[in-house]
């Protein structure tokens, strides 16, 4: 799975280039996460709009990733799709993140061109 | 596999895999193809796909123990108003040899309490209209079903 990460003005966005987290890649997903969150901003924003599919071990390894944060620091999830966000409402974790429908929404002013940040 | 024409007008197919979590992602796109091709409303098949990655992710990860060795078979029916799948594997049985309780985890409590895990059962009694199993001669059945329509 590929990870990409987008510098804006308070915040990092990680966007998922993948179409499902699933238990095959969770524990991956847990360290690629790690990685580019270690050290980071105290915001960080992960960019689902590409995810299609999302089982519990995926739903578990997002958990895991915002634990590893740390104190003062928030996981905010962006762009869910229909079955994602399902997901997150069943198991009631959407009480426990931020949602956004879209990565506009969690970012204002966000330009979705390629002018956002700097990519890595 | 060419689908067989059952007594009931239901559509049958079957496959099997070895336990490990690529096989079991494999499985998984094959059945939702496969019962997208034989009609399957497409406003159903997100609910289904996670049921069934649930239990084979159950199976790969506990009855066969994440050793990434021992088959696995998955039968599917069909019907105009229903979908059953069945999925049987010889690995250790469910604790108790009974379905876990389908409580959701407790979300109470500092961040770093969460859970993360034990959402697996719930979510298959909470999108299946049946779940049953039994365990017989060494062998796991898990059986459970939607309403298509």
């Amino acid at each position: 799975m590929t990870l990409t990460t987008t510098e804006t003005d308070g915040a990092r966005i990680i966007t998922v280039n993948a179409d499902r987290i699933d238990a095959a890649m969770a524990i991956q997903f847990k360290e690629d996460m790690r990685e580019k969150t270690d050290p980071g901003p105290e915001r960080v924003i992960l960019d689902l709009s590409s995810v299609t599919f999302i089982d519990s071990s995926g739903l578990g390894a997002i958990v895991a990733a915002m634990k590893q944060l740390g104190d003062g620091r928030r996981l905010d999830l962006a762009g869910l799709t229909p079955m994602v966000e399902k997901v997150f409402r069943l198991t009631r974790m959407d009480t426990v993140f931020t949602l956004f429908s879209s990565l506009e929404d969690a970012v204002p002013g966000l330009d979705s061109g390629s002018s956002a940040g700097s990519r890595h | 596999m060419v689908p067989q024409q059952t007594p009931r007008g239901a559509d049958r197919f079957e496959l099997r895999l070895e336990a490990t979590g690529t096989e079991a992602r494999t499985a998984l796109t094959d059945t939702m193809q496969r019962l997208a091709k034989l009609g399957l409303p497409s406003h159903r098949a997100g609910d289904i796909q996670l049921v069934l990655a649930e239990a084979l992710n159950n199976v790969v990860e506990h009855a066969y123990e994440n050793t990434g060795r021992g088959a696995i078979m998955v039968l599917c029916e069909l019907g105009p108003e229903t979908l059953d799948i069945g999925i049987v594997d010889r690995g250790k049985p469910l604790p108790g040899e009974v379905l876990p309780a389908a409580e959701f985890p407790d979300l109470a409590g500092p961040l770093n309490g969460l859970p993360e895990g034990g959402f697996g059962w719930c979510l298959i009694h909470e999108l299946t209209s049946y779940v049953q199993y039994r365990r017989e001669n060494e062998t796991n059945f898990l059986t459970f079903g939607f309403h298509v329509s």
